[in-house]
């Protein structure tokens, strides 16, 4: 289960960032083996740039010097964004490209923003150590995934990756992870990746 | 002969192996018009890969590709039945594949009684969901349970592994309607069988018609 987020290390603005409408069916598929969420191919698409820019716009007008509960967790750092309807949402910044277990103690929605993700999915913990997946699918920009609870599965996301996570609630999963006091120059890689992003589509 | 002659899968011991080769193959061949075409095209002479161009009560598909050690198949899937996408399933082979129109989402389900044998809906759990668009491919081994909820006209190229199993599983309770099931010349209906030539000439059309081939 999601730990609650530590108390007091997390201010943010006003200003939610928003998520296309199909995250929020993903986050609510059930476990029935008929319920499939509904998500037409016109709406895969096209959320990119928007998203983008809203991610430019709340870093930028982000005050500096405000705490930002920033953690370290599965090579990657996590920054806390602001969310409109009590979900969790991270923005993650991989530190290493490296394959990591990633073990999914809550659904989780992750939408590719720039560079790519390499994911596998194994039967059980065995087949994690031994290498030996059931599932494998690189995620480049503007592609999205949903993993659900009991998942074993591993990532690697290279270093020129930027992905937004979304949760059902606020939280995060509470393993390996560990505070980043001092996220300044994560904020400014970020935001040039998010910039190079806009450049390209103009 | 074409580049495809020197393509090995047989050997492969993981899905991560496989993954690799079947990845180029498939960027590859999406790439290549002019054989993805030659492939399409040549199948009515070729009278083992009109045999293995089916209609099943899921989809129809062509046979483009026998490895002549068997150890792999190259297959177009085209005109998915809409209504009867749900039901989960597992293969009897890991197979990757690559979008070319279309798109789907794309339920991976991971088992809860066990990798082998049957399985019902409670056996089964989402486990990785994901939107599928032209460009996109991925691979799947034999032990995992998933569904594919086409949209109408989505065309794929797929890559059939080795054979790892002598049968594959379904949820019955989610099985399409037995008159859904595809049936030919008056005969009874069955889960799969071979396509007739007139059916292969308008699968072709239907891929010219999307500017697929040429």
């Amino acid at each position: 289960m999601p730990s609650t987020p530590p108390s007091g290390t997390i201010q943010l603005t006003d200003k939610a960032v928003p998520l296309p409408d199909f995250v929020r069916r993903l986050l609510g598929q059930t476990r029935a083996p008929d319920d499939i969420p509904r998500i037409a191919q016109e709406e895969a698409a096209d959320w990119l740039l928007p998203l983008t820019e809203a991610l430019l716009s709340w870093l930028r007008e982000r005050e500096s010097d405000a705490p930002c509960g920033v953690f370290l967790g599965h090579h990657c750092a996590h920054i806390p964004l602001p969310s409109a309807d009590g979900k969790g949402l991270f923005l993650r910044v991989p530190l290493r490209s490296t394959w990591t277990a990633w073990p999914i103690d809550t659904t989780t929605v992750v939408l590719v923003v720039a560079g790519e993700v390499d994911v596998e999915v194994y039967p059980n913990q065995e087949d994690l150590r031994m290498g030996h997946p059931q599932y494998a699918r690189s995620f480049g920009p503007e592609e999205v995934f949903a993993t659900h609870v009991g998942t074993v599965c591993a990532l690697r996301s290279r270093s020129t990756s930027l992905q937004v996570l979304a949760t059902p609630r606020p939280g995060r999963d509470s393993t390996g992870i560990r505070p980043l006091p001092n996220a300044s120059a994560l904020y400014e890689q970020a935001e040039r990746s998010l910039e190079r992003i806009l450049d390209g589509a103009r | 002969m074409s580049w495809l002659d020197k393509v090995h899968l047989r050997d492969c011991s993981t899905l991560r192996e496989m993954q690799h080769i079947s990845r180029s193959v498939l960027d590859r061949l999406a790439g290549d018009r002019g054989l993805l075409s030659q492939l399409v095209n040549e199948i009515p002479d070729d009278p083992k890969r009109l045999a293995k161009s089916r209609v099943t009560l899921l989809l129809n598909r062509l046979s483009l590709f026998q490895a002549a050690d068997d150890g792999f198949e190259i297959r177009m899937n085209l005109n998915p039945r809409v209504d009867n996408q749900l039901v989960p399933h597992d293969h009897c082979y890991p197979f990757a594949t690559r979008i070319l129109y279309g798109g789907y989402v794309h339920v991976v389900r991971r088992r809860t009684n066990g990798w082998t044998g049957e399985f019902s809906g409670e056996d089964i759990e989402p486990a990785m969901v994901t939107i599928e668009r032209p460009g996109s491919a991925y691979t799947l081994g034999h032990v995992m349970v998933h569904q594919a909820i086409m949209q109408p006209d989505t065309v794929t190229l797929f890559i059939r592994g080795p054979r790892r199993k002598t049968t594959s599983h379904a949820v019955t309770e989610l099985m399409p309607p037995k008159e859904s099931w595809p049936a030919a010349g008056g005969g009874p209906a069955s889960e799969s069988r071979s396509a007739t030539l007139t059916e292969y000439q308008d699968m072709r059309r239907y891929l010219l018609e999307r500017s697929l081939i040429d």
